[in-house]
């Protein structure tokens, strides 16, 4: 089960810092957090951010933006005092168009 | 009698990126490749972990011995590691007289960045493998299988670094044979 941390918590200073920042050529558009549990049961904060889609004709973004976000988070976290684990997943800002088709030969 | 093929870390990246691009231009990809790629992507990662740990215990020792003993590496103990390079409260930064060597590992920027791909891999690919409300577009899909890269060149790259190796000690220490 997901909880929402309450409002001025240290995870809220994290998302607040980090809604609409810029890490080189990648912007985030969107932070949400809840509170869950990590793979080996310990309480985790999870951040998700939403961020600009890749530029046009680039599958993905460039890697050490991302990378340069993920420390820059790190170390907000730290400096908050985030009292739990904290893990970070990201989306482009388009809905993406899945197949719905689990045929291999489809 | 057929003959073991031991677990490649970059043939399992290769893997994962493959299934991360199985869609190319504007074609619709299909969810269940992507969480795949994601699941792949980690654990190309965590034998990459595992095997530079038991190769830094047991260098001299036949390769068959040390892929039994990465056996033991757990998941669990490797994040915790990782949450202690992180500064993460919520895993402490292990036992006491581990702490000085905790806090230098914490201002090595190599350090810092393999602790964080392996624990947000590890995150990721829980959700990809258990989550059914998980969603994982191809570019984060893709994004992951570079964190895996990632992984595999600093390990590369640092081998013989002072700071690599005591990593790779708290992570055996960590460790229970089980």
């Amino acid at each position: 089960m997901t909880i929402k941390a309450a409002v001025g918590s240290p995870e809220d200073a994290v998302l607040s810092w980090l809604k609409g920042r810029s890490f080189g050529s990648i912007r985030v558009n969107e932070v949400t957090f809840t509170l869950d549990q990590s793979a080996d049961g310990q309480p985790l904060v999870r951040f998700t951010v939403t961020l600009d889609d890749p530029e046009p004709g680039q599958e993905t973004w460039p890697f050490d933006d991302i990378q340069a976000m993920l420390r820059s988070i790190d170390d907000r976290a730290v400096a908050e005092g985030v009292e739990s684990r904290w893990s970070t997943s990201f989306q482009q800002t388009s809905p993406e168009d899945f197949s719905t088709d689990d045929d291999l030969s489809g | 009698m057929p003959q073991a093929v031991p677990i490649d870390p970059k043939k399992l990246r290769e893997h994962a990126r493959a299934l991360a691009t199985h869609q190319d231009g504007a074609g619709r990809p299909r969810p269940v490749w992507l969480r795949r790629a994601v699941s792949s992507a980690y654990y190309s990662a965590f034998h990459a972990v595992s095997l530079a740990t038991t190769l830094q215990l047991a260098p001299q020792s036949s390769s068959e011995d040390r892929y039994r003993l990465s056996r033991s590496i757990d998941h669990g103990r490797l994040a915790e590691v990782c949450g202690w390079i992180r500064g993460q409260k919520g895993d402490g930064a292990g036992r006491q007289h581990v702490q000085p060597i905790v806090s230098d590992l914490r201002l090595n920027p190599a350090i810092q960045e393999l602790a964080t791909h392996i624990a947000e891999l590890q995150e990721a690919r829980h959700q990809a493998d258990y989550d059914h409300l998980y969603v994982v577009g191809k570019a984060t899909a893709l994004t992951y299988v570079a964190q895996a890269s990632r992984v595999l060149e600093l390990l590369d790259q640092s081998s013989s670094d002072p700071y690599l190796q005591s990593f790779l000690a708290l992570i055996a220490l960590n460790t229970q044979l089980r």
